[in-house]
């Protein structure tokens, strides 16, 4: 489950990023590098969070 | 009409494209799935406040906050957007890598019965939750 909350969280930041482009913004390569990588680590930062946020609430259940 | 036409045709340009395209439907489905993503952006946080929420309940409070009007509708929009999307997705995914025609709509059709199955019955378990029977 926790492999697939960062499955769905990347694929949420990568989603963003395409309709960034879609919209015509950051093609440039540093910014599609910088993008990419934000993506990447977004997902796995909100992913953590996501469930430190549960445990928190669940108590350790 | 610039260049020299041989063969008079009475169509007009947008007769011709009409119902063209590999997928019949133009850019139907490439619209959807940028409608069905936004609106799932707007639903994230408010889904995962859901979810977060259900932790540590109970079965009966669980179905009665699934149940409760607020709750249910963020739920079913979740649920409409999140099945179409995936359903425009896999379906993107068919026809670019199922090379074999009958194979193809095969495969489409069974994406579209999974994906409608899915979306049915999730909606279905919301709906008795917030009916209460």
């Amino acid at each position: 489950v926790f492999g697939y909350t960062w499955a769905l969280m990347h694929h949420l930041f990568s989603g963003i990023r395409h309709l960034v482009w879609d919209l015509g913004y950051g093609f440039k390569a540093s910014e599609r590098e910088a993008m990419t990588w934000g993506a990447l680590v977004a997902g796995i930062s909100a992913t953590v969070l996501l469930w430190i946020v549960a445990y928190m609430i669940g108590g350790g259940q | 009409m610039s260049a020299p036409e041989t063969v008079k045709s009475m169509r007009t340009p947008l007769g011709r494209v009409r119902n063209l395209g590999a997928s019949h439907s133009g850019t139907t489905d490439f619209w959807r799935q940028r409608i069905t993503a936004v609106a799932m952006i707007l639903l994230t946080v408010p889904v995962i406040v859901v979810v977060m929420m259900l932790l540590g309940s109970n079965h009966a409070g669980a179905a009665q906050m699934l149940g409760s009007p607020l709750v249910a509708i963020v739920l079913l929009l979740f649920i409409i957007a999140s099945t179409w999307h995936m359903k425009i997705g896999m379906q993107v995914v068919i026809e670019d890598y199922a090379h074999h025609e009958a194979l193809k709509l095969a495969l489409i059709m069974a994406n579209n019965f999974f994906c409608f199955a899915v979306a049915l019955a999730s909606i279905y378990a919301i709906l008795k939750l917030s009916s209460g029977v």
